[in-house]
């Protein structure tokens, strides 16, 4: 005997319905697969990216160079420190063995045992050392051919090195790239990496020796670290400094990982300000990844993505699920109604959906995380190579496959998700199976309908028989239309809300992390460089001559350089720092307390930012916005191009110690409420005559900052005007600005360098040098800050592909399995037409005109719902992001639109043309033979 | 004059030892006019000769000729067309489309043939079938005979060559199954509609003109009962 009958009959339903059977399993399995992707695929992501940033520079998240043991107290009394890890250098030493006449030395640091972990030392061969008179070195070395090995013997006697200016007839020795000038008989420290010139006519180099000599044992040769630079003039050499040593010394360099839990934000400050004139490094990229950098956006977009997701597959799995059971409805319910008639109860019909329902889950489950994991697999191994040039750090390392970070918690989050899944699925057919008596199941007559319908003759004539039978069963019996279209909108609500999503997701990601206040278009140049040196020039006519070079410009970049009477800026600005006000104080100031409490009240003047571009790029601008370009390049008088867009948020704008309510963004439109042809007041203040210098700015034209997106863009902290002037204005700016006293100036050039593709070590000279801690100038990839952003937004980009590939899927899956249903539910009325005479071609013209009714349908169902989760997205965004500016994907709508009315069609053809081989007249005959 | 031929048809359901030989060899003619009744036991082969006569099944060998036409030579769409022009089919499970009323039901074959309503013959034939106050119903709200009814209008609608029906009174009551053949004898009678009828009943097959009886799809009697016309032999 059976142990439970209803049981022993759904499972008897499923073998002989096996199609209908293997769908629902498909699609639970796809939605396990999917709920697998979001949080297996989350962590693997995230620590994948984590992983790959310490690849590039270590583990640590701040290194502190030569502090003493007084500061490393106080760094340890940081709430945010989690770990330390102490190294020193002890200079250089001659390396015997070199092979290199560049390379004569070897430059030895000495590390405790967590900094070889930190600093990403790979060993290649024998070990690390145990003592400190063991050491390993460098891969680069051998290369070179010095013949070192593991087991050898090194005596080192340590110095510093020096240069001194030999030769009297030259005045002086320019190091460009060290920053570094010697004049005869002048001596200068050199650093680590500074490149070993030989005999040189013109200055000789020192070695000043510490005093310190050590016999050091060979015990492993290590990758080339990324820290050594190819042009050093020494290999490098590392040691175990061991933890009586450590304490031992009066200057150190301390490396240290930080708790992503807590505001390290807030503590990096504190720890430049414990640094003062020592080297401090931050790892961006990891911290940026450990959702420890700026702020948590990461950590907040993650969470958003996760829910939204879980959201999205919960409604396309509920209604793929839900649409396989509703469409089998009638069909079920005359087997449950037989059991019914001999004595089931509701109960036991209701329990015949959860047992189908779960029965198929149970196998489901296993299925779908081993296809989830794989599919990870699969996305990580095409993120791989992304990975790599997002980071720019491909050329360094090589990146390794992920890992797969699975935990009980996420397989237990992905059970469960789906188990709500289905249980959401089949509690609705089955609540509606159970209410339904056994005389109406067995008969079939549950949607038997009362309604009388008149022939419509006009439509005949207009539509014919095809069009007559298309409309009667789109009208007459929706159940169809309900399936088929809800599973088309499906389609289309997914692909809409996720790209709508992506879109909004991409502004948070700006809005939140952007918080640089302008950065420059890497496409049109290549690298900047800033610098504050009175050799710029020379620096310039230098890169200019470079091979690989094709260009550079020079702008000025003066932030917070002047400022203007309250009343440039306008309505919109100061009624969005009103809200930021209110935030802050977590009520609704008066107009007046926020007068007397703002920047409003706190003086006349408010500060404006300054640009000056070359003259080349002014005319383009003024082309671009539709300024005035004889104005705007007139040397004469000044005028500007106002930058009028801008934006504010609570964590660009503090007000001292305050916490804000919540944090919110304003974009702001329009910053000033002045005209073309207005003039500004800007005042400068000048320190050689020790007061404001007042130069009137006329108007020449406005710009959005969409509209200089070629040159350059503001971040989202840019909530203070920006003045865009001629190359003379800003020189002539600068001269106010000038303080002879200060080794930094205001408006100081920028050179944009554009590269031609010729091959050049000009970028990694110019690197090695601004990395000293006495360099002039910096370089930087003019995208640099925006690659944390691409990192994330590409990140984004995947994992919101890789889910709209994988839902789509599901709709897909649904949208078939509902055309099947449609085109096999419609077998004998086929039959039927085609033995009163229709023939396949006005078959194929009824479906179109079914498909077309249906898509309309399901376009006026998918806008609808759509627009209502956009709206609620976008008003959830609001409420926790602010007044972002968030676009609708009309192209992503479009496409969507498009696919589904040509997947619907394209399938409602494919499935007729399957059953057009099939023997339709079966259904008629089996009735009678 | 002839309107129906067929010569020497056989069908064959399976192969091997699963095979059966559903018609073997039938041939037999059918002259305009002429109201035929077909009877046998179950399972002498009578629905699936009419399915062939009809088009709707295709015979293992043998040749079905309608006036004129060897119908199983036609293309699928082109015997289509011969069907909604030349072939009423009356089902014993009226085979209706649940989505359409009954005029739309009615009309159907000759709308599908891309003709204009013809109002006046819809409304005659909708009157004769006694269907006047349930023209706006679908199918779902009608009952057995009414349904049976509207599958005879509309096999009746677009004056075809012949009527082929399979067990039309089969589902229904006595009274329902009278009404359907006085219908189906007063077409044949008043316009001259030739007519084959599937039946289980005598009573039903003695009202033809002429009965032909089928067993193990072999024809074993041919016998005519009355004239065409309607009188007896």
């Amino acid at each position: 005997m059976k142990k439970n009958i209803v049981f022993y009959v759904t499972r008897q339903y499923m073998k002989q319905n096996k199609g209908r059977t293997l769908t629902t399993f498909a699609g639970i399995v796809f939605m396990v697969l999917l709920m697998t992707c979001v949080f297996v695929g989350r962590d693997t992501g995230i620590c994948y990216l984590q992983d790959i940033a310490a690849l590039k520079d270590g583990k640590w998240h701040v290194s502190m160079y030569g502090i003493t043991s007084k500061e490393y107290e106080e760094v340890l009394e940081i709430s945010s420190v989690k770990e330390t890890a102490v190294s020193t250098t002890y200079g250089s030493t001659i390396f015997d063995v070199s092979a290199n006449e560049e390379r004569p030395y070897l430059n030895v640091k000495a590390y405790t045992t967590p900094c070889f972990d930190w600093m990403n030392i790979k060993l290649l061969e024998g070990r690390f050392p145990e003592d400190s008179r063991e050491i390993i070195v460098s891969e680069s070395a051998v290369e070179d051919g010095s013949g070192i090995s593991v087991g050898d013997k090194l005596e080192t006697e340590f110095f510093e090195r020096t240069i001194t200016g030999i030769d009297p007839e030259v005045k002086e020795t320019v190091f460009p790239f060290y920053s570094l000038t010697v004049k005869y008989n002048e001596t200068k420290d050199v650093p680590e990496d500074f490149p070993y010139f030989g005999d040189d006519p013109s200055f000789r180099e020192n070695r000043e020796y510490t005093g310190q000599k050590e016999t050091y044992q060979v015990v492993g040769i290590m990758e080339t670290p990324s820290f050594e630079q190819t042009g050093a003039g020494g290999y490098t050499g590392i040691t175990l400094l061991e933890e009586d040593q450590a304490a031992a010394l009066e200057e150190f360099n301390l490396s240290l990982i930080m708790d992503p839990d807590k505001e390290s934000d807030r503590d990096i400050i504190q720890m430049m300000r414990i640094a003062g004139k020592h080297e401090i490094d931050v790892n961006d990229y990891l911290l940026a990844f450990s959702a420890s950098s700026s702020d948590d956006t990461l950590n907040i977009v993650v969470r958003y993505m996760t829910v939204f997701f879980l959201i999205l597959i919960m409604a396309a799995s509920v209604l793929l699920i839900y649409n396989v059971f509703n469409m089998s409805f009638q069909e079920r319910s005359r087997y449950l109604g037989m059991l019914c008639s001999i004595g089931a109860t509701g109960r036991q019909k209701r329990s015949s959906i959860f047992y189908e329902a779960f029965f198929l889950l149970i196998f489901a489950l296993p299925t779908g995380v081993l296809l989830g994991i794989g599919v990870i697999k699969l996305a990580m191994a095409a993120f791989r190579p992304l990975i790599g040039s997002v980071l720019d750090i491909s050329r360094f390392i090589e990146i390794y496959p992920a890992v797969i970070r699975i935990s009980w918690e996420n397989l237990a989050a992905v059970a469960a998700a789906s188990t709500a899944t289905v249980l959401i699925s089949a509690w609705l057919p089955a609540r509606k199976i159970g209410k339904i008596g056994s005389v109406e199941c067995i008969r079939g007559n549950i949607w038997k309908k009362s309604r009388q319908y008149a022939i419509n003759v006009p439509f005949i004539h207009r539509f014919g028989a095809e069009g007559m039978l298309a409309k009667n069963m789109l009208l007459r019996r929706n159940k169809k239309v309900r399936s088929v279209g809800s599973a088309a909108a499906v389609f289309m609500v997914v692909v809409v809300v996720t790209l709508f999503g992506s879109d909004a997701i991409h502004g948070i990601i700006s809005a939140r992390v952007d918080n640089v206040t302008i950065s420059f278009n890497p496409d049109r140049y290549d690298y900047i460089l800033y610098t504050h040196s009175a050799q710029w020039e020379a620096l310039k006519e230098e890169i200019q001559k470079d091979a690989g070079v094709e260009s550079v410009e020079e702008w000025r970049d003066g932030m917070f350089a002047g400022s203007v009477p309250n009343e440039v800026y306008g309505k919109e600005y100061w009624d969005a720092l009103h809200s930021i006000y209110n935030l802050y104080y977590h009520r609704e100031l008066t107009e007046e307390e926020f007068r007397e409490n703002s920047s409003y009240g706190m003086g006349d003047h408010i500060v404006v930012n300054l640009l000056s571009v070359d003259n080349e790029t002014m005319r383009e601008m003024a082309e671009k916005t539709g300024a005035d370009p004889e104005l705007l390049l007139d040397t004469g008088k000044m005028s500007a191009l106002v930058v009028n867009t801008g934006g504010i948020s609570t964590s660009t704008y503090r007000i001292s110690d305050m916490v804000p309510e919540r944090y919110r963004f304003f974009h702001i439109f329009k910053m000033t409420d002045l005209e073309t042809g207005d003039r500004i007041p800007v005042s400068f203040y000048s320190p050689a005559e020790k007061e404001e210098v007042e130069i009137p700015v006329e108007i020449a034209g406005f710009a959005d900052a969409e509209q200089l997106q070629d040159y350059l863009s503001f971040g989202n902290d840019n909530h203070y005007i920006w003045l865009i002037v001629n190359e003379d204005s800003g020189i002539q700016i600068a001269e106010i600005l000038r303080d002879k006293n200060e080794e930094t100036e205001w408006m100081a050039p920028m050179l944009f360098i554009r590269m031609n593709g010729e091959p050049t070590d000009i970028i990694d000279r110019l690197q090695q040098v601004s990395g000293q801690e006495d360099s002039e100038f910096a370089i930087s990839k003019t995208g640099y800050y925006a690659t944390i952003i691409d990192a994330i937004s590409n990140i984004v980009d995947v994992m919101l592909f890789s889910f709209v590939a994988l839902t789509s899927v599901i709709c897909l899956l649904n949208l078939f399995n509902s055309i099947r249903g449609w085109i096999l539910e419609s077998r004998q009325e086929f039959a039927v037409l085609k033995s009163v005479g229709m023939d396949s071609r006005q078959m194929k013209k009824m479906l179109l005109y079914e498909c077309a009714g249906i898509f309309l349908w399901a376009l006026v169902l998918g806008g609808v719902f759509s627009g209502g989760l956009i709206l609620i997205v976008r008003l959830g965004l609001t409420k926790i992001f602010g007044t972002l500016v968030f676009p609708a994907p009309w192209i992503g709508i479009a496409a969507a639109t498009v696919t589904a009315g040509l997947v619907l069609a394209g399938l409602a053809l494919y499935n007729f043309r399957k059953e057009q081989k099939e023997d339709s007249f079966e259904s008629i005959r089996r009735e009678s033979v | 004059m002839e309107i129906l031929r067929c010569e020497a048809l056989s069908k064959i359901y399976g192969s091997g030892d699963t095979c059966v030989k559903a018609l073997d060899e039938i041939s037999f003619s059918v002259e305009t006019g002429e109201f035929v009744s077909i009877v046998g036991p179950s399972g002498s082969g009578k629905s699936t000769l009419l399915h062939i006569l009809g088009g709707v099944d295709k015979p293992t060998s043998g040749k079905v000729f309608i006036g004129g036409t060897d119908i199983h030579a036609l293309n699928e769409d082109k015997l289509a067309i011969f069907r909604r022009r030349q072939i009423g089919l009356v089902y014993q499970f009226y085979n209706l489309l649940p989505v359409l009323n009954v005029d739309e039901n009615i009309v159907l074959p000759h709308l599908l043939d891309g003709r204009k309503l013809d109002s006046e013959r819809l409304d005659m034939i909708v009157e004769s079938m006694g269907l006047t106050g349930r023209r706006n119903n679908l199918p779902g709200q009608l009952s057995g005979g009414q349904q049976q009814r509207v599958s005879i209008g509309r096999a009746l609608y677009n004056h075809p060559a012949i009527v082929l029906a399979d067990e039309p009174t089969g589902n229904l009551d006595r009274k329902n199954g009278a009404e359907i053949i006085r219908l189906l004898k007063e077409s044949n009678q008043n316009q001259k509609q030739t007519l084959l009828l599937i039946t289980h009943d005598e009573s039903i097959a003695l009202q033809a003109d002429r009965m032909i009886s089928i067993e193990d799809g072999r024809i074993t009697r041919d016998e005519r009962i009355r004239m065409s016309g309607g009188g007896r032999q």
